[in-house]
């Protein structure tokens, strides 16, 4: 019996998760790039309005595949378990589960207010509809690594792994749950996320064209739709041209590793936030490093409903923070 | 009999003609010249490196050093005299003698130079304390190794010391080197209260390696409780801003929770 075609979307345990390979020519490219910006540093960067031009993803596919996935599990009455779906930024992942979850009439969590995480005084509360199926929209946005700044989530933890607070579903961003391992380090069953997106999967859902291109934009993205889809130029699906990545600054500090990886931890973080959990770096260094990292494309700011904007790392940009952090050490996620 | 001898010490050598003076000359200057270009560009190489990538980058420098020397030498050698056992038996005689008189302690560093590159006590990327004096390993030399301390001063150590000094590494060639900040709080402070709060001083610092074990351990002291915070930080470089960020958050957090710090009048310091 003929083997039933690959879907582009599936739904995978974190130990399934395949990246796809990276051709070998695609990586003495990327050294070649790399040593001939340390050779000369270019100051330009083409800064591109990746809203305009980018390939919009349709999610529809996922949201369908999630039902395969977790629809037993939601109409098993007897069955209280949790499920945990981690997806590294930009995925996509959150955004399909939240309407899958309203589709199923999943009832959403409150995030606390990140704010008033650090204040010295009891912080509030985790609080869950224990009669009711939950989802957590994203763990990323329930802390802030500062001391008094993870008593929300660790409370979160204590009660949802013990059974106490019911059925749910729990969304976080790949970077936080790096970290929260090493908060919480308690092993957790059902832990899913999306299966990286190879050269085929990328060609379903109309990213790019041809062979190399296909290959090397599932390798740039690690296959992270997200990410395709912002290099996959809706004009220039066909074109062979190699990818522009945005620049690192010509003078990398400490402070801009801190900067870049805060905000990944914390899935994006406001002015105020950022200096309150990196108090070692001070407010106008802050300032410096958060307008240099935009002007070179690597992040963005996205309105709120409170009058700060929230920082984040541009789909574009990722690659290149992710890279640069492994360079440096940093703890990275498994994505 | 005394011309049979002179006779005899000159045959030893070669004589040197024009073009053999040449090729000698034209060894030295390309292995001084291979010796400064690995010097100048391996740790350009990896001053764009971090962590382990940098290290063994740095650690590369006085092997290829000493490879590139001993190469010349063996070339040279055969030019210079006749390589049968008599005659290097003499030459070695000879230059032992000289040696064990007049330049033993340039020597002695020159050949525990040799023995810190096959032992590496320490790396160029290292952060060694020899003598009371702590630095990064900057450079390893033919007879010094180069240290520079945390307050920018550079501090030449002859290899001599490694016969008979102890050499502390704190990061042994890899990258995790440990820090420790100290608190120091009156005897009736809950110790586990400190504890857990001091653990998520460490854990909350940006400049703590994720994958490495924090611990805190307390002493107590005649005038109160010593507590040490240890952790390790992504880069060994930044060791001290990390030990600082530690100090400073840990003792805002220490004084959110109402502890009271020990201190020692200047009386009582002086009878401890």
């Amino acid at each position: 019996m003929a083997e039933a075609p690959k879907k582009a979307w599936q739904w995978v345990t974190v130990n399934e998760f395949e990246r796809p390979a990276v051709p070998t020519v695609i990586t003495v490219k990327k050294w070649w790039q790399n040593f001939t910006h340390w050779l000369s540093p270019e100051s330009e960067n083409d800064e591109q309005d990746e809203h305009e031009n980018a390939f919009e993803l349709k999610l529809d596919e996922a949201i369908k595949e999630l039902d395969s996935v977790f629809s037993d599990w939601l109409n098993d009455k007897d069955d209280n378990s949790l499920r945990w779906v981690i997806a590294p930024p930009h995925s996509g992942v959150a955004e399909a589960i939240q309407h899958w979850a309203q589709q199923n009439n999943v009832s959403t969590m409150k995030l606390p207010d990140r704010d008033t995480l650090c204040q010295p005084s009891d912080p509030p509360s985790p609080k869950f509809t224990k009669t009711k199926v939950w989802l957590m929209p994203q763990l990323a946005h329930t802390f802030l690594r500062q001391t008094n700044g993870l008593r929300w989530t660790r409370e979160f933890f204590a009660e949802a792994l013990s059974g106490e607070a019911g059925k749910g579903l729990i969304v976080c961003d790949s970077w936080a749950w790096a970290f929260l391992e090493k908060v919480w380090p308690v092993p957790v069953s059902e832990l899913w996320t999306l299966q990286g997106l190879d050269d085929q999967a990328l060609e379903k859902i109309g990213l790019a064209r041809g062979e190399g291109r296909l290959r090397a934009l599932a390798a740039l993205s690690r296959g992270n739709p997200g990410i395709a889809a912002a290099y996959s130029d809706r004009y220039h699906r066909n074109s062979d041209k190699a990818f522009e990545l945005p620049q690192l600054p010509q003078v990398v500090e400490d402070a801009t590793a801190f900067v870049c990886y805060a905000l990944l931890v914390h899935y994006g973080l406001t002015s105020r936030q950022l200096a309150q959990v990196l108090p070692i770096v001070s407010a106008s260094q802050l300032q410096i490093e958060l307008q240099i990292l935009q002007q070179q494309s690597l992040i963005s700011k996205q309105d709120t409903a409170s009058k700060d904007s929230l920082w984040y790392i541009t789909a574009r940009g990722y690659p290149v923070v992710r890279d640069f952090l492994a360079s440096r050490g940093f703890w990275l996620d498994k994505f | 009999m005394e011309t049979e001898s002179v006779k005899n010490v000159a045959g030893i050598f070669k004589s040197l003609d024009t073009f053999a003076i040449l090729e000698i000359v034209i060894i030295i200057a390309v292995a001084v010249g291979l010796v400064w270009l690995t010097q100048k560009l391996i740790p350009w190489v990896a001053s764009h490196l971090h962590g382990k990538q940098r290290l063994y980058t740095l650690a590369l420098v006085p092997m290829l050093r000493i490879v590139i020397l001993v190469l010349a030498l063996v070339m040279i050698v055969p030019l210079v005299i006749e390589p049968t056992l008599q005659n290097m038996v003499a030459v070695l005689g000879a230059a032992g003698l000289a040696i064990g008189f007049a330049l033993k302690d340039y020597v002695s560093s020159l050949i525990a130079g040799i023995v810190a590159i096959h032992e590496m006590p320490y790396r160029p990327g290292d952060w060694i304390e020899v003598d009371g004096s702590y630095g990064e390993v900057v450079h390893i030399g033919m007879r010094t190794v180069e240290l520079v301390t945390n307050d920018d001063t550079v501090i030449w150590v002859p290899h001599l010391k490694l016969w008979d000094n102890l050499i502390h590494n704190a990061n042994n060639g890899g990258p995790s080197l440990m820090c420790i900040a100290e608190f120091y709080t009156r005897p009736e402070a809950d110790a586990y209260q400190i504890r857990d709060a001091l653990e998520e001083v460490a854990l909350t610092s940006p400049y703590l390696q994720l994958g490495k074990p924090i611990a805190v351990t307390a002493a107590e002291q005649p005038w109160g409780t010593k507590y040490r915070l240890k952790a390790y930080p992504i880069d060994p470089r930044q060791q001290f801003q990390f030990v600082t960020d530690m100090t400073a958050r840990g003792k805002r957090r220490l004084l959110e929770l109402n502890v009271k710090f020990a201190k020692v009048e200047s009386g009582e310091a002086l009878e401890i």
